[in-house]
């Protein structure tokens, strides 16, 4: 089947761009008209640290997922992380994350934005890590 | 080097966090090689069934329930205190592509999958990295009934870019799912613009 050498790209064959590439485009189109949250471009290992010296918190007008992102926050934590500690949905924490980003509260670094590529100084620490696990 | 304390290049509040993408066609083993390579953790979105389309869920009878749960494949490995690799699947299903995007934004490089009994489901994970520009490698996943086929014959079928390093491996095992890990690293190392660094003299290997 697929390891026929008849030099035709495999991945040519209508059987999959009627199945599968009509699905990847219309959702590209969708994903960039998105609209359910403000802010759900957050990078998956985006940095968050709540801003130091740490502002006064009105507890009336923040609540409890907002107060316990700022406390976790004092150390630098991925969004990522921060989803898994506080079993929050992602969409959810995106939209949470905008609110305090809003207000000052936190700073939000994106390691790498596309188009963006590590330094190979950085790939070897990694590679090097990879190695020594 | 875990010594080093005010590292130039240390983004995002001195911790440095890199994501890499796990994927390749439904049942290939992603689940297995994030769980034998990295500390698993629980992570979920919710998304809007509007955007997840395609009319696939029958709503009939439902009428409040916008949303539905995506559970993600996520792990982490902690390499140094300022120095994390975070590992994520793309998911199976095709109503859940959008969110391909979003994993793949800002990610360092992909891991595809493939299964030679049905290499095809891994093709739309071939295309979609390629079209992004996102570096990947493929790593053919030995199933126990799978007949051998060699690398270069894989790489051949899947129509690869003749540089991009294609291994065999064992999703079960650490030690494989690591080497698998290290090859695509190495691979983003060898694809960098070169640039003279005395540093890369020692670095061989
Ligand atoms: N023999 C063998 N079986 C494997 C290997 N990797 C995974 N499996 C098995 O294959 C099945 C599918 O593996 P998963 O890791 O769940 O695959 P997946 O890509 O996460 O699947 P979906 O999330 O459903 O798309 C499981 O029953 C695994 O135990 C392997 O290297 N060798
Ligand atoms: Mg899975």
């Amino acid at each position: 089947m697929v390891m026929a050498g008849d030099g035709r790209h495999p991945r040519d064959s209508a059987e999959w761009f009627d199945d599968d590439a009509g699905p990847l485009i219309r959702h590209f189109a969708v994903t960039r008209g998105r609209t359910h949250a403000s802010r759900s471009d957050f990078a998956m290992v985006a940095v968050v640290q709540t801003v130091s010296p740490e502002p006064h918190v009105d507890p009336l007008h923040w609540g409890p997922e907002h107060r316990e992102i700022l406390r976790l926050c004092r150390r630098a934590t991925v969004v990522a992380d921060l989803g898994s500690d506080l079993d929050l949905p992602l969409s959810v924490l995106h939209v949470l994350l905008g609110d305090l980003l809003d207000n000052g509260l936190i700073t939000l670094h994106e390691p790498f934005t596309p188009g963006e590529r590590p330094s190979p100084k950085i790939l070897r620490d990694v590679l090097h890590g990879l190695e020594a696990l | 080097m875990a010594s080093k304390h005010s590292d130039p290049e240390a983004l995002g509040h001195g911790l440095t966090a890199l994501k890499i993408l796990v994927s390749g066609g439904f049942g290939v083993g992603k689940t297995t090689l994030v769980g034998s390579v990295s500390e698993v953790r629980p992570l979920r979105t919710e998304e809007d069934l509007t955007r997840a389309g395609s009319g696939t869920d029958d709503l009939s009878g439902v009428e409040n329930k916008r949303t539905t749960t995506v559970a993600l494949d996520y792990g982490r490995i902690t390499l140094r205190d300022d120095l994390a690799v975070y590992l994520f699947g793309t998911p199976g299903q095709d109503r859940f592509w959008f969110m391909w995007d979003e994993l793949s934004n800002g990610a360092l490089g992909a891991v595809v999958i493939a299964d030679t009994r049905r290499l095809e489901v891994s093709f739309p994970a071939i295309d979609f990295f390629e079209k992004r520009g996102v570096p990947f490698i493929v790593a053919v996943n030995r199933f126990d009934n799978a007949e051998y086929h060699a690398p270069e014959d894989v790489g051949a079928a899947l129509d690869l870019d003749p540089q991009v390093p294609v291994i065999v491996f064992d999703a079960r095992q650490r030690t494989s799912g690591k080497q698998v890990l290290i090859t695509l690293v190495r691979y983003l190392l060898a694809s960098q613009p070169r640039v003279r660094d005395d540093a890369d003299a020692g670095a061989g290997g």
